[in-house]
């Protein structure tokens, strides 16, 4: 029993982190809060139901096809719109929410009143310690893991990242050692939404994939970069396992209709105690 | 009785000692110059005294009563006002509001009698409008009282800010660098207008750079180095004084008006 | 106290007195239907001049649909279930949001900007899990019915005009609030928060006030609307409220009062004129709030700022402006 729950909370932190990282790279960056998140987690799996269906080209390669999508996208907004509201929170705010709006209805549109449903991958369940995990859940767990794990070396390591991790530091500075700073956000804003998108593509064969699906997931990416801080990735990735494991036992203990009031409790005590979460600068 | 008394005040930041062991008496009506090098504790010292900044160690008595710690508009209330370089309280509002809000702010008031709008009210409403103009006439301002506060040149924003503080009726008065920035015209204005300050019997510290301001406005001075106080006294004794000579010349910097 | 002139005063009375009648004949114009689009924009009126307080002191929330909620739960349960006279339920209605908003900012206040804005969506989920699943208390999904009328019969006509009287306390409260002491330090705060306090402006006092005034205005219109509209439930209170406050806001201006009214005013009817498009309605919607954030972010009232300093004459600013003495006004170095 204990097994199973430690294995769902694996899960399920896992996929929070995923979006939770994305929100907190575009703040700790741009220093924009992105309200428009969950709509790029909604185009990835929309998106991968488009590419798998109409070339049946066959889940993976349409989940890579997907991302990348909304990664341009997510850069190219950057450029046309996030750019200028920099620092600003309550244009930015605005103009995530107009964004959140057209893209959602443009989707409505164009997909319908049904939801659809994506093929699964990976059929079939396994036994780990007593809990059982099924293919999909699997999948989920390495793909974010190896993910995550990439993108750490990367902020790390490379070259690129590194100048990430300059700009999220102090962006004067950075540019007058020559970091070209508004390409960096672009860079990052895309990064975001492909990892936003990476998770819808990830989560779509066990869920009903429709238009709205996103609002849910953003609510939890806030829980999460609340709690951890604005800006921090370790934060994030803290707080997504935390919220993975407060909300399955919510559910056990409460029933599952409270599991986000708890979560949202949490948020707030966590930040009345420290005001900028775990982890969070600025 | 001194108006302000500083004990041994000290301020670290992690390892550093922004200001070290610093004392000061001021009588009241005084004009107390603090200069010193870039770096010197000069801002911290404000800091300190204004309450945006909580000390290490040390007192602040004003006026007899201990605020060391307080919350700065406490403090501000009882009478130790400040200005910043720089910041005037509303960029999007005429020299005139500017001046007249910072006006209300020591006036006892109650919510509800404004709100109904008594003839108590209304009276000090009026009352409140000609002490905003005369204030105006003080800094100078009559001639561009209804410009925008962002709008203004150099010169008037930072007269502007000075009277914005005067409204809030001071005891003593912490001018921070009143007059860098400035062209010999607008600070030959400032001058003025300080001295009209200080005739309403109004103490001034006051921090600046400029010497020639410093030495002609100023009765004493506090010269600081690395946060510690090198010298005090008259203009004379401390333009004299070995320690201060060797802290400006054995830097860089610049102290011309 | 008043700076203007005799003839200004009479040309703004006889626009009152214009805008008295308009108002007055809605209900008899277009019946049920005008009448209640008109409770609906009068409520929204009271709700974002409530919201605007705080926001002059530069921190947003973003739970002032929650108040409202607050409000409106609070008196329709002390009605129905209790059966306490209306009037008491509704100032019960006020008092219990402001209560819960100093709850709130207490401790919340110190928490900066961004994180406020969070801490306060946080808040709004919280009361809507309890909203939604404390269903013994609230009802749940299936909500509350509230029998009580505001006054008479409740006809959309009587409450119509009850809410117009309330309202139009509401918008004189708020005039005088403004030109008081505390009204006058909001915008300060706002401005420069370490400048005001350093001049004896005491920040966190002024924003609990304003927090709570404007609560307590959520609170009192949330009461009028559960009696109006006879029943509520958790979905009436979710967070696009709070978005679509903030819009209003953002897109009226907030520098001036007269500048949320008026985004409030304009947004409800249009979105009432484009109820029928859909897709089109939300199109448009999301065009016209990312042009205004985009190139008025200070909204109509900041367009209007704009172009009177273009024609060079004197922005308006509080009633503060003295008399120009000859020539000192606009346009001197």
């Amino acid at each position: 029993m204990a097994a199973q729950v430690i294995a769902n909370s694996i899960v399920l932190g896992l996929t929070l982190a995923l979006m939770a990282i994305g929100l907190t790279l575009i703040y700790g960056i741009l220093l924009v809060v992105n309200f428009a998140h969950g709509e790029f987690y909604m185009l990835g799996a929309v998106f991968l139901y488009y590419v798998s269906s109409s070339t049946g080209l066959g889940y993976w390669v349409s989940a890579a096809a997907a991302i990348v999508a909304v990664g341009v996208l997510g850069w190219v907004l950057e450029v046309l719109v996030f750019r200028r509201f920099h620092g600003d929170l309550i244009g930015g705010c605005i103009a995530a929410i107009a964004l959140t709006i057209g893209i959602q209805s443009i989707t409505w549109e164009v997909w319908g009143p049904r939801t659809r449903a994506v093929e699964t991958p990976v059929h079939g369940t396994i036994e780990i310690f007593g809990a059982v995990v099924s293919g999909e859940r699997l999948l989920i767990a390495i793909v974010s893991l190896v993910t995550i794990l990439a993108l750490a070396w990367f902020i790390k390591y490379a070259k690129l990242g590194k100048a990430m991790r300059a700009v999220s530091e102090d962006s004067e500075a950075a540019r007058v050692q020559g970091i070209p700073a508004m390409k960096i956000s672009a860079l990052a804003f895309g990064i975001a939404t492909g990892l936003a998108a990476l998770a819808g593509v990830l989560v779509a064969p066990s869920t009903f994939v429709n238009p709205a699906m996103g609002s849910i997931p953003l609510t939890f990416a806030f829980i999460v970069v609340i709690i951890g801080g604005m800006g921090s990735i370790a934060g994030s990735l803290i707080a997504s396992m935390i919220i993975g494991l407060q909300q399955n036992l919510t559910a056990l203990w409460l029933g599952s209709q409270w599991s986000i009031g708890v979560a949202f409790l949490l948020a707030i005590i966590v930040l009345v105690v420290s005001p900028k979460g775990l982890m969070g600068h600025d | 009785m001194p108006i302000l008394e500083v004990h041994q005040l000290s301020k670290r930041f992690g390892g550093v000692e922004a200001l070290s062991q610093v004392d000061l008496a001021v009588e009241p009506g005084e004009v107390i110059g603090v200069i010193g090098p870039n770096g010197a504790g000069k801002s911290t010292f404000f800091n300190l005294l204004s309450g945006v900044m909580k000390p290490s160690a040390g007192k602040v008595v004003f006026e007899g009563h201990d605020v060391t710690g307080m919350k700065p508009h406490g403090i501000a209330k009882r009478g130790l006002v400040r200005t910043f370089q720089g910041t005037v309280l509303f960029a999007d509002l005429s020299v005139f509001d500017n001046v007249l809000v910072a006006c209300h702010v020591p006036a006892r008031t109650n919510l509800v009698a404004d709100v109904i709008g008594l003839p108590a009210v209304r009276r000090r409403e009026l009352e409140m409008r000609q002490r905003a103009e005369e204030i105006v006439e003080l800094a100078g301002l009559t001639a561009v009282t209804t410009k925008l506060a962002r709008d203004l040149p150099h010169g008037h924003q930072r007269a502007l800010g000075v009277a914005a503080a005067l409204a809030t009726d001071p005891k003593l008065l912490c001018l921070d660098e009143p007059v860098t920035g400035m062209n010999a015209d607008e600070i030959e204005a400032m001058m003025g207008f300080i001295e009209r300050i200080r005739q309403q019997g109004i103490t001034i510290l006051l921090v600046e750079h400029a010497m020639r301001v410093v030495m002609s406005v100023c009765e004493r001075i506090m010269v600081l180095n690395f946060g510690r106080k090198i010298a005090e006294g008259t203009c004379n004794e401390v333009q004299c004084d070995a320690a201060v000579i060797e802290a400006y010349l054995g830097r860089s910097d610049d102290d011309d008006a | 106290m008043t700076r203007a002139s005799p003839l200004r005063w009479a040309i703004i009375g006889v626009l009152a007195a214009g805008l008295a009648v308009v108002l007055g004949l809605v209900p008899f114009v277009g019946g049920d239907y005008y009448a209640h689009i008109g409770i609906l924009l009068l409520l929204n009126i009271t709700l974002v001049l409530g919201y605007r307080l705080l926001c002059l002191t530069g921190l947003y929330s973003f739970c002032h649909i929650t108040f409202f909620a607050i409000g409106a739960y609070t008196s329709a349960l002390l009605s129905s279930k209790l059966e306490y006279p209306v009037w008491i339920c509704f100032i019960a209605a006020g008092v219990v949001a402001a209560f819960f908003s100093m709850a709130l900012i207490i401790p919340a206040a110190r928490v900066r900007g961004v994180y406020f804005f969070l801490v306060t969506f946080g808040f709004l989920e919280v009361m809507n899990s309890v909203f939604l699943h404390w269903s013994t208390v609230t009802g749940g999904d299936a909500g509350i019915i509230v029998f009580a009328p505001i006054i008479g019969t409740g006809t959309q006509t009587q409450d119509y005009f009850v809410i117009l009287t309330f309202t139009i306390i509401t918008v004189l409260v708020m005039y005088r609030l403004e030109r008081s002491r505390f009204g006058r330090e909001l915008a300060p705060i706002g401005s420069a928060e370490g400048l005001a306090s350093v001049s004896g402006i005491n920040v966190l006092k002024n924003r609990v006030l304003a927090f709570a005034i404007g609560a307590a205005f959520a609170g009192f219109a949330g009461s009028l609307f559960a009696h109006d509209a006879a029943y509520i439930s958790a979905n009436n209170f979710s967070w696009w409220g709070s978005i679509y406050i903030l819009v209003w806001l953002v897109i009226g201006g907030q520098r001036k009062m007269w500048g949320p009214i008026l985004g409030a005013v304009v947004m409800t009817l249009v979105a009432e004129a484009l109820r029928m498009s859909g897709i089109l309605q939300a199109l448009f919607y999301a065009g016209v709030l990312l042009l205004v954030v985009m190139a008025m972010p200070q909204g109509i009232v900041g367009l209007v700022d704009y172009i009177r300093t273009k024609l060079g004459r004197a922005r308006t600013f509080g009633d503060g402006d003295p008399r120009p003495a000859d020539g000192a006004s606009e346009g001197s170095p």
